[in-house]
């Protein structure tokens, strides 16, 4: 839960920092323009003052969508288990986790702001991937060092893994569905997905 | 008989008088706990809500529960998310009937309890709830309990939920009536509710009445109108959309393409 909050805030960072993202730019290549242009998409969703909470989240939503590579997270996530998922299964599953991750994700940025992230290098990782370590700056609190896993894939930049203070998003969520798919199969993992994302959000509506 | 009216009268105004002194200040915190929660002041919702739901009010227990389950304003914490939507529950609040039945399917802060879970959802869909009603249609949470698939119930449920505009169900009645699942199949209804959910914008709804503008299935052939409902749902990142859009765009050619990119791009969703 700490991590999954900690990535709250990195992602709340990348979003409203847009303008610390631009200072560092001269110094970074692709992968970073990559991550400040979604900082930017974000701040012009904050700026339009007549949405709802909802309608912000939703639009964050879109934003995010076209940040990760759902599909390559989603199948990392579920590991050798993903071969032995039937096709029905392996679509119920892509489907429902990407929506889980946007909307847990999505969720947690309607409103806040003050954060600032900087960029402060740009490495490579492995022979396909480069990492963007950046450094949150909150109004409150001490920094976090979030490290973003950047991939290529079919000409696009797409985050495949959020590392905070060390840790991976994409770990902790495999950790996660590897006990429940060992007690409870795919099935129960897909169960799980789409109690999870049924919910509904917060209301002014009376009780009927 | 005049004098005792009048007596009545004023009994009437102090009561109306106290009871709005006595009703407003909880409404008005309810009020600014909402107004915060919009803002993103989460801290600020939660400190309006809060005193609220202790002395029992179901919306603000709801709404509480809501922060505590998004770690808003607060640390995530489902037990006590859980907690909250119980107690708003056992009152009689729908949404809280069945986001309790959401955590005690997945067991988030709760032990899992299928027979639980059904009985919060046949509550809230009883009370009108759509969501409730689609959930308990599409059955998916409750089939490894062993809830066998009634395609008549379902069908039902989807038009209950459907006809309250809720879009995933429309989507669904769309599907039942094409495949004469639960209900006699009909081509037409078929693409009645798939329209009604395509015209609120929904993707998977928008890219199947593409599909039945382009095979004339239920509805006139037309592929102008086949390939801007395609785009619509493309535009969204549904992946079928995307390679119908490509096969389509490829034999209508560049100009007609350009044209249902227009109108796509001129659509405009349509409130529920």
């Amino acid at each position: 839960m700490a991590i999954r909050r900690m990535f709250m805030f990195v992602l709340v960072g990348a979003m409203f920092g847009a303008g610390t993202i631009a200072q560092a730019e001269a110094e970074s290549g692709g992968a970073s323009r990559f991550i400040r242009d979604l900082g930017d998409q974000a701040i012009q969703v904050l700026q339009t003052p007549d949405l709802t909470l909802e309608q912000r989240e939703d639009r964050f939503r879109d934003i995010l969508r076209q940040g990760f590579n759902l599909d390559f997270i989603g199948r990392f996530v579920i590991g050798n288990h993903w071969r032995k998922a039937s096709a029905q299964q392996q679509a119920d599953y892509q489907q429902l986790f990407g929506e889980y991750i946007l909307q847990t994700y999505a969720s947690r940025f309607g409103g806040y702001a003050g954060e600032k992230l900087a960029i402060s290098e740009e490495k490579p990782a492995g022979k396909t991937d480069v990492v963007v370590r950046t450094r949150i700056n909150r109004p409150s609190g001490s920094p976090i060092n979030a490290d973003w896993r950047v991939r290529v894939t079919d000409g696009r930049y797409g985050i495949i893994d959020v590392m905070v203070q060390g840790v991976s998003m994409v770990l902790t969520h495999r950790q996660e569905f590897s006990g429940l798919i060992k007690k409870s199969g795919v099935k129960g993992l897909i169960q799980l997905l789409s109690a999870r994302v049924d919910k509904l959000p917060a209301t002014t509506a009376m009780a009927k | 008989m005049k004098n005792t009216n009048s007596a009545a009268l004023g009994l009437i105004a102090a009561a109306a008088l106290i009871l709005s002194v006595w009703v407003s200040p909880a409404r008005a915190d309810f009020e600014a706990g909402w107004q915060a929660y919009q803002r993103g002041d989460f801290a600020a919702a939660l400190k309006e809500w809060r005193p609220l739901a202790q002395s029992n009010d179901a919306r603000a227990q709801y709404n509480l529960g809501i922060l505590y389950d998004q770690g808003k304003g607060v640390d995530s914490d489902l037990k006590q998310a859980t907690a909250w939507w119980q107690k708003a529950a056992l009152a009689g609040y729908a949404p809280a009937q069945h986001n309790l039945a959401s955590n005690l399917i997945s067991g988030d802060g709760v032990e899992q309890d299928y027979k639980a879970a059904l009985e919060w959802l046949n509550k809230a869909s009883d009370k009108g709830l759509a969501r409730s009603s689609y959930t308990l249609g599409k059955d998916v949470p409750l089939r490894p309990w062993g809830v066998t698939k009634d395609v008549e119930r379902a069908f039902a449920l989807f038009l209950k939920a459907g006809e309250q505009g809720y879009v995933r169900a429309q989507y669904n009645l769309g599907k039942t009536y094409r495949d004469g699942d639960g209900t006699e199949k009909n081509l037409v209804e078929a693409v009645k509710w798939y329209r009604k959910a395509a015209e609120q914008g929904y993707a998977k709804a928008q890219s199947s009445l593409g599909v039945r503008y382009a095979r004339g299935e239920g509805v006139a052939k037309d592929e102008m109108q086949a390939l801007m409902w395609t785009i619509l749902a493309a535009n969204q990142g549904l992946k079928r959309a995307v390679d119908d859009r490509a096969y389509l765009a490829k034999s209508m050619g560049p100009e007609k393409l350009a044209k249902a990119e227009k109108l796509a791009a001129d659509w405009k969703p349509t409130a529920k």
